[in-house]
C-alpha cells in the first residue's frame, strides 16, 4: 500500500470528532429512556475518564503503525473493524430516521432521505479524509453558531427550580448513562485508521476531544433540564424538544434549522465511517483485492445499512436490538480495548 | 460548469417547496387555537382556523370555526377535519382552552395528546374556562389577535398567569407543586380574562382574582410588567412594578419570602410614606394569597414544595408528605420596593 497518505492537522481531526459524536447527542432518549437527562452531567464525568483510558491502547497501536493489521492474523481484527464501523453506519442511519420520523412530518418517502444522505457521504468518503475534515470543519462552525442562538433564545425559560438535586438523582441511571456514554464514543476505534493520516499532537487532541465532549454534555443537560424541567421526562427525544420551544423575537420554531445543521453533522459522522470502513475493508480483503472493488463493497454496504435502518424505524424489536445502548458500549470497548490489546501483546511476542 | 450543476441541483431542491398543489395554504386546515369540551367522556373539539378563503389585506386573517366529537382528544380532532374536509396543520396552534367538564377532571389526560404530537409546539398556551369552551371560541370579540393578548397578560399587566404547554404538563408530571392556569369567561357574549385558576393536583380547586394574580407572579420572582393601584388612607396610589426578583429562605418549618422590586409612580407623590405603603400592600396580598389558595385550598401554585426539593432536600426526601409540611409551614413576606422617578 504505497500510496501518497493525504494528510489532516490534528485541529481538523478535533473538529472532525467533535462533530461526529456530537450529533449523536441530539438522539438523547433514543438509546434509554433514562428518567432525568440531567444524570447525564454526573455520567459525563465517569465517561470522560472511561474515554481517557479507552483511547490509550489505540493510540499506542497507531504510534506503532498500523501495518500490524495488514497482513496473517491482523487481517481477521481488520475486518472485525469493518464488522463494527458497518454496525455503527447502520446505528446512526436508524437514529436519523427514527428522529426524522417521529420529529417532522415530510411528506416524502421515508427511503429518500437517508438514501441522499448516504450518496452524499460516500462521495464525501471517495474524496478522502481531507475533504472530509474540511467540510466538517465549516459544519462545525455552524453547528456551534445554531446551538449559540438555541441557547440565547431560551436562557430567559431555564429556572433553577428546574433542576433536580444531585442527591435525587438515581445511581442507576448515573451508570446507564455512563455505559451509553462510552458507547457513543464509537470515533474511537477509528483513530487507528486515522493515525497516519493526521499530521500533529494527535494524543493532545484526542484529550481535548474527550474533555470538550463531556464538558459540553454535561452542561447542555444541565440547561435542558433547566428549561423543560420535568416536560423532559416525559419526551422521546428532549433536545429535540427543547430545540422546538427556541424562539428570538418574531422568529419561532428554530427547530428547523436546528434539524438541517443535524443532518449536515450527520453527513460528516456517515462519511467518516464509510471512510474508516473503506481503510478497515482494504487491510482485511488483502492487498490482492482491487480498491475499486474495496469501493464498490463499501457502496453496497452503505446500502444494505439503509435498508435494515428504515425497516429497524417500523420494527420495534429491530429498533430496540440496533439502538441498544449496552451492545453498543461492549462492541465500543471491545473494539478499542480488548482488540488493539491482543495485537500490542501479539506484536511484543513476535 | 461543476459549480453552476451544484447551484443548479440546489436551486431545484430549495424551489419545490410549495408543491405539490395539495400543500396549498388554501387547501390546509391551519388551526389557530383549540376549545376542549368534555361530557360523559367524550370530547368535543371547537377548532379555530385561519380562513384563507378571505383576501388579507391590511386587517387581521379572519377566522371560521369547526366541530368534530370523539371518545378520544385525537379521535375528536380527527371528526373536526374530517368536517371541514382539510387536512389539519397545527403548527400555528398558538392556544388550547380546557372547557366545561375538562378543568374539573383530568387535564393531564386531556393534554397528553398535544404533548406527543409533534405539530404543537410545547410553548403554547393553556386556557381554560368553566363555561363551554364552544361558548368562549364562538364569542363576538373572539379573535387571533385578541388571544396574542392574552397570552402576553402575565407579562404585560400581572393579572394573570399563563402558563405554557410544557410548563403545565412539567408541573403535571412532576408532581412537586400546582399549577395556575389563565381563566377566560364570558361577559356579554364577549370574551374577557378574568385571573386564574388554580389546580390541585389536576383538577380545578380555586380562582384567583388579578390581585391574587400579582401576589403569586411577585412571590415566584418573575414579576417583569404589574400593574396596581389602591386607596389608602383617602389617597390613591397608582404604580407600577418591574425588576422583581424573589428570594425565598427555609428555616425550619418556616418559609422567609423577601420581594425586592423596583416601582415607578403615576400621579403619586414620591415619598417614604408611599413606599412603605407599596410594601404593606404587597405583603398584605401576598400573605392573604398564601393562606386562601395553598392553606385553605391546598394549591401550592407559588412553588414552595419545589423550592424545597432545590433548596433542602435532605430534608425533603426524610418527609412522608412534602406538600403537608408545606401546607403548614409559617410564611414571613417581606417587601423591598426601590422607588423609581418617573
Amino acid at each position: 500500500m504505497m500510496t501518497r497518505v493525504s494528510k489532516i492537522s490534528s485541529a481538523q481531526l478535533l473538529c472532525l470528532f467533535v462533530l461526529s459524536r456530537g450529533v449523536l447527542s441530539v438522539g438523547y432518549g433514543a438509546f434509554t429512556h433514562s428518567n432525568n437527562i440531567q444524570s447525564t452531567a454526573v455520567s459525563a464525568i465517569l465517561a470522560a475518564v472511561v474515554s481517557l483510558l479507552m483511547s490509550v491502547p489505540l493510540l499506542r497501536l497507531g504510534r506503532m503503525g498500523i501495518h500490524e493489521i495488514g497482513h496473517g492474523i491482523g487481517r481477521a481484527a481488520a475486518g472485525i473493524y469493518s464488522v463494527y464501523f458497518f454496525y455503527i453506519i447502520i446505528l446512526t442511519l436508524t437514529l436519523f430516521t427514527v428522529l426524522r420520523t417521529e420529529s417532522s412530518g415530510l411528506k416524502i418517502s421515508i427511503w429518500i432521505l437517508p438514501i441522499a444522505l448516504l450518496a452524499a457521504a460516500i462521495y464525501g468518503a471517495y474524496k478522502g479524509i481531507e475533504g472530509i475534515s474540511r467540510a466538517g470543519a465549516l459544519i462545525l462552525f455552524m453547528v456551534i453558531a445554531a446551538i449559540t442562538l438555541l441557547c440565547l433564545g431560551l436562557i430567559s425559560n431555564s429556572s433553577r427550580l428546574n433542576l433536580t438535586p444531585i442527591g435525587a438523582l438515581k445511581i442507576s441511571d448515573i451508570i446507564r448513562e455512563s455505559i451509553i456514554m462510552v458507547g457513543e464514543q464509537s470515533c474511537i476505534p477509528a483513530i487507528l485508521f486515522l493515525y497516519p493520516h493526521v499530521k500533529g499532537n494527535v494524543k493532545g487532541s484526542i484529550i481535548f476531544w474527550i474533555m470538550i465532549v463531556f464538558v459540553t454534555t454535561a452542561g447542555m443537560a444541565v440547561f435542558i433540564s433547566s428549561v423543560l424541567g420535568d416536560y423532559a421526562q416525559t419526551q422521546s427525544f428532549p433536545v429535540y424538544t427543547w430545540a422546538r420551544l427556541s424562539s428570538i423575537g418574531v422568529i419561532q420554531r428554530l427547530d428547523s434549522v436546528f434539524m438541517a445543521i443535524w443532518a449536515a453533522g450527520i453527513f460528516i459522522r456517515l462519511s467518516l465511517l464509510l471512510w474508516a470502513l473503506k481503510y478497515s475493508l482494504r487491510y482485511a480483503l488483502g492487498r490482492k483485492v482491487g480498491r475499486k472493488i474495496c469501493f464498490g463493497t463499501v457502496i453496497l454496504l452503505g446500502l444494505a445499512a439503509v435498508i435494515i435502518s428504515v425497516n429497524a424505524a417500523y420494527n420495534e424489536t429491530f429498533r430496540r436490538l440496533i439502538l441498544n445502548g449496552y451492545i453498543l458500549a461492549a462492541s465500543t470497548i471491545f473494539c478499542s480495548v480488548v482488540l488493539p490489546l491482543l495485537l500490542l501483546i501479539r506484536r511484543r511476542f513476535k | 460548469m461543476k459549480k453552476i450543476l451544484a447551484i443548479t441541483v440546489a436551486v431545484m431542491i430549495m424551489l419545490t417547496g410549495c408543491t405539490p398543489i395539495e400543500n396549498n395554504l388554501d387547501k390546509r386546515l391551519i388551526v389557530q387555537g383549540i376549545g376542549i369540551d368534555l361530557n360523559s367522556g367524550n370530547y368535543t373539539i371547537t377548532a379555530m382556523y385561519m380562513d384563507t378563503q378571505q383576501p388579507v389585506g391590511e386587517a387581521d386573517v379572519t377566522s371560521s370555526y369547526a366541530q368534530g366529537e370523539g371518545n378520544s382528544i385525537s379521535a375528536a380532532l380527527t371528526d373536526t377535519a374530517a368536517k371541514v374536509g382539510k387536512e389539519p396543520l397545527y403548527g400555528q396552534c398558538s392556544f388550547i382552552l380546557l372547557g366545561k367538564g375538562v378543568t374539573g377532571n383530568n387535564i393531564k389526560d386531556s393534554l397528553k395528546f398535544f404533548t406527543d404530537y409533534y405539530e404543537f409546539s410545547p410553548g403554547l398556551k393553556i386556557f381554560c374556562s368553566e363555561e363551554k369552551a364552544e361558548d368562549i371560541m364562538k364569542s363576538e370579540n373572539m379573535s387571533d389577535s385578541l388571544i396574542k393578548d392574552f397570552c402576553n397578560s402575565e407579562k404585560s399587566t400581572g393579572k394573570s398567569l399563563n402558563p405554557a404547554l410544557y410548563e403545565v404538563y412539567s408541573c403535571l408530571a412532576g408532581n412537586k407543586g400546582d399549577i395556575a392556569i389563565a381563566r377566560l369567561i364570558l361577559n356579554e357574549k364577549n370574551t374577557v380574562l378574568d385571573g386564574a385558576v388554580a389546580f390541585d393536583g389536576d383538577k380545578s380547586a380555586a380562582t384567583l382574582d388579578g390581585s391574587e394574580c400579582t401576589a403569586a407572579i411577585l412571590i415566584r420572582g418573575k414579576g417583569d410588567n404589574i400593574w396596581d393601584n389602591f386607596i389608602e388612607s383617602g389617597k390613591e396610589i397608582n404604580y407600577s412594578l418591574s425588576g422583581c426578583n424573589t428570594n425565598i429562605k427555609l428555616t425550619d418549618n418556616s418559609f422567609e419570602i423577601i420581594i425586592k422590586a423596583k416601582a415607578n409612580l403615576y400621579a403619586t407623590d414620591p415619598s417614604e410614606d408611599t413606599r412603605s405603603k407599596i410594601e404593606a400592600r404587597i405583603e398584605s396580598i401576598c400573605k392573604k394569597t398564601i393562606d386562601r389558595i395553598l392553606k385553605e385550598n391546598n394549591c401550592d401554585i407559588f412553588n414552595f414544595e419545589r423550592e424545597l426539593y432545590v433548596q433542602n432536600y435532605s430534608v425533603y426526601r426524610m418527609l412522608y408528605n412534602p406538600a403537608e409540611y408545606v401546607r403548614k409551614s409559617n410564611f414571613k413576606v417581606k417587601a423591598e420596593i426601590d422607588l423609581q422617578a418617573v
